[in-house]
């Protein structure tokens, strides 16, 4: 399923108990303007994978149904705002994001798939935004319980830049 | 089918009522300009007018194929959509384009894009 709202100022809105849902191994692409897309915590995104082909703007993305089922987080990445997504399912960083400020939140598992970087740092560094999840102010992950595992596969987690907690 | 232009601002266009089985597009140049869209179909819905003009988009169910719509008003979905593969691409220059309100839903059923 693909979604577009305007790319100089369209935005996209889930409102009360709007749905979108893309069975089997369909993904969500979801595309934005400056409004950017947002979802109120009693709206519902159901997907394999939830991503964008050709970003969202300074509005920004702040998905926060807390019925949410999300496996994958695909490519995706908001040029001058936040991205902000939460989840029910276990969820899977397969692609690069990028935002001002990126947060996981989750009640299952948040996890990285093997080749896939979390990076925090300000070096830019084109052939690492390829595969890495990247923000250049603050980033949350936040399991809803247990604790957050960041494990090595193929290649590394750097945290280059110092945080508050850790 | 192919549609022509469509000026029906405050009324419900229906495209079908699961009897169209061929594929339901609009001829080159043409615009709908309807209050609401609905529809029922056994074939794909391709909607693809840049100038149309739709602010809300009903039920819709297109079963064994896709719906694409191109819309260029703000569009609210107020019933539930699906299809293999739902595409929605809104021109409107104000926020938001698209809203999916309370018993509105986009579905891909079987979609593998």
């Amino acid at each position: 399923m693909k979604l577009t709202a305007s790319i100089t100022a369209g935005g996209l809105s889930l409102t009360g108990s709007g749905a979108l849902t893309a069975a089997g191994r369909a993904r969500l692409d979801l595309n934005a303007g400056a409004g950017g897309g947002s979802q109120v915590a009693t709206s519902t995104i159901t997907a394999d994978t939830i991503a964008s082909s050709t970003g969202v703007g300074s509005g920004g993305v702040n998905l926060a149904g807390t019925a949410n089922a999300i496996n994958k987080l695909g490519a995706f990445a908001v040029t001058g705002g936040d991205f902000t997504l939460v989840d029910s399912s276990a969820l899977t960083v397969t692609g690069a994001t990028s935002a001002n400020n990126v947060s996981l939140i989750s009640t299952s598992a948040i996890s990285e798939a093997a080749g896939q970087l979390i990076r925090v740092r300000r070096r830019h560094d084109h052939a690492e935004r390829q595969r890495a999840l990247r923000v250049s102010n603050p980033m949350e992950l936040k399991p809803g319980t247990g604790t957050l595992s960041l494990t090595r596969h193929d290649g590394d987690v750097y945290v280059d830049q110092s945080c508050g907690t850790f | 089918m192919a549609l022509g232009n469509v000026n029906a601002t405050s009324g419900t266009m229906r495209i079908g009522t699961g009897d169209i089985t061929s594929t339901v597009a609009q001829n080159g140049g043409t615009v709908l300009n309807v209050g609401t869209l609905t529809g029922n179909t056994t074939s794909s819905v391709n909607l693809n007018s840049t100038t149309n003009s739709i602010p809300t988009l009903g039920a819709f169910a297109v079963t064994g194929g896709d719906f694409t719509l191109v819309d260029s008003s703000a569009l609210t979905v107020t019933g539930a959509t699906s299809a293999n593969n739902v595409t929605v691409t809104d021109s409107f220059a104000g926020s938001p384009a698209i809203t999916v309100a309370t018993g509105g839903s986009l579905a891909g059923t079987t979609g593998t894009r």
